[in-house]
């Protein structure tokens, strides 16, 4: 039997279970406007390393595992992460998120916008817009300093929580971001200082401009940026398509790493 | 032209699936991804010149969509991929090895691999619907390619 035949057989065996209609795609609809659109600026294996790596971490040995600390954010969502040391030749970090209870760090009432932590609920509509965001921090009792920021209008607001280290080491993100559909590549390439695009997959190279569109016809309207490793594989992501400003202004401020040291972010 | 979505679910599901499930490793998200691209026909108002530019356009969709969702980091569903090839369909011990390495590929080749062997695409094909061009095309079939063979042990024709 050929490679083609082969491939072929192998994936006509594996069915879809979901039966797709005219209803189904209508109610598909309604849940998607109601979706919490979230988006993650750090890598899985970065975020391991630096979370594990922090000096506030501590481990406790349960059974053949070592987990290290769960970590339950404001918002009502949390963070654990597992490190499997049983295999003598592995080790293996699984990072669970579960957001699914978790609440957003402001609220949208009679065209104002509001801060919203404990009992704190802040009219900062004026602070906030497509450039600007309002900061707020605190060190929380495991003495992580948490550094809150909510930006945007009140159409489209959105938050971003960045943790560090008693020692200001970045350690983590954790937000709630609508990207926006389309981005002009000119202003992503020059906030990122980035002057071409390479679609020449040559993975050699630190970093990779990925540009893909929708329509096959249609010029490009969306892009990532990516660093990869030698493999090919993804390391981490630096942007990603719709970032919006304030967000990165607030990066920006915060001095986020974000692995190439020589571009210049003066804006 | 433009074909009703009813006509374009009962021809192209399958194929979207097949697709999705190749980059996203599990039926679960892959079934999301296929919803989510009739969803995008089906409110689109675009007019396209022919059935293969929409099944190029649906493929399209599908391979962004199917990547978005492998960039979200914070996944829920963390099943290794040898145990969810375990629960599927597949009987040949062979087949199932086969499977597990396509699956393990970065998705960079999967999709190239998936357009050339599932879809019988060309190289120029593929690249007109990934929109890079046929060099990059052929890289990645051959770095996928060289990676399935030093995994699985096996020969993959160069056709």
């Amino acid at each position: 039997m050929i490679n083609q035949e082969r491939y072929k057989n192998i994936f006509d065996s594996i069915e879809s279970n979901s039966e797709i209609t005219l209803d189904s795609l209508n109610q598909r609809k309604h849940e998607l406007k109601k979706k919490r659109l979230r988006n993650s600026l750090y890598s899985f294996a970065a975020c391991a390393a630096l979370f594990l790596g922090s000096n506030a971490v501590s481990y406790a040995k349960t059974g053949e595992f070592w987990v290290a600390k769960a970590f339950n954010f404001k918002t009502g969502s949390g963070l654990e992460v597992t490190v499997d040391n049983t295999s003598p030749d592995e080790t293996k970090t699984t990072i669970k998120y579960d957001d699914a209870n978790a609440r957003d760090y402001y609220s949208v009432e009679n065209g104002r916008l509001y801060f919203v932590f404990n009992d704190i609920k802040q009219d900062i509509t004026d602070e906030c817009s497509e450039d600007d965001y309002f900061k707020y921090e605190y060190t929380d009792e495991d003495s992580y300093r948490h550094v809150i920021i909510v930006g945007g209008t009140v159409d489209n607001p959105g938050w971003a929580e960045f943790m560090f280290d008693k020692d200001g080491n970045y350690i983590f993100n954790n937000m709630s971001i609508k990207c926006s559909d389309s981005e002009d590549s000119e202003e992503i390439s020059a906030t990122y200082n980035i002057d071409e695009t390479d679609n020449s997959g040559n993975y050699e190279e630190d970093f990779y401009i990925e540009e893909y569109s929708d329509d096959v016809d249609d010029d490009i309207t969306n892009y990532d940026v990516y660093e990869y490793n030698e493999n090919g594989d993804i390391k981490e992501i630096i942007a990603m398509s719709g970032e919006p400003n304030w967000l990165i202004q607030a990066k920006l401020s915060l001095g986020i790493p974000t692995g190439i040291p020589e571009l210049d972010f003066a804006e | 032209m433009r074909e009703p979505v009813e006509n374009l679910i009962k021809q192209y599901q399958k194929h979207l699936f097949a697709a999705a499930f190749s980059i996203c490793g599990n039926a679960s998200d892959a079934d999301d991804v296929v919803q989510d691209t009739f969803l995008k026909y089906h409110l689109s108002k675009k007019e396209f010149s022919s059935p293969e530019h929409i099944k190029a356009w649906l493929l399209r969709v599908t391979i962004n969509k199917s990547k978005d969702i492998n960039r979200s980091f914070w996944k829920q569903k963390s099943t290794s991929i040898e145990d969810y090839v375990e629960t599927l369909t597949v009987s040949d011990e062979d087949d199932k090895a086969l499977l597990n390495e396509v699956l393990k590929l970065p998705y960079k080749y999967r999709i190239v691999i998936h357009l050339y062997y599932y879809e019988e695409y060309s190289v120029s094909e593929i690249a007109g619907i990934l929109k890079i061009t046929e060099s990059n095309v052929k890289t990645r079939l051959s770095r996928g390619r060289s990676l399935l063979k030093e995994n699985i042990q096996e020969e993959w024709v160069y056709d």
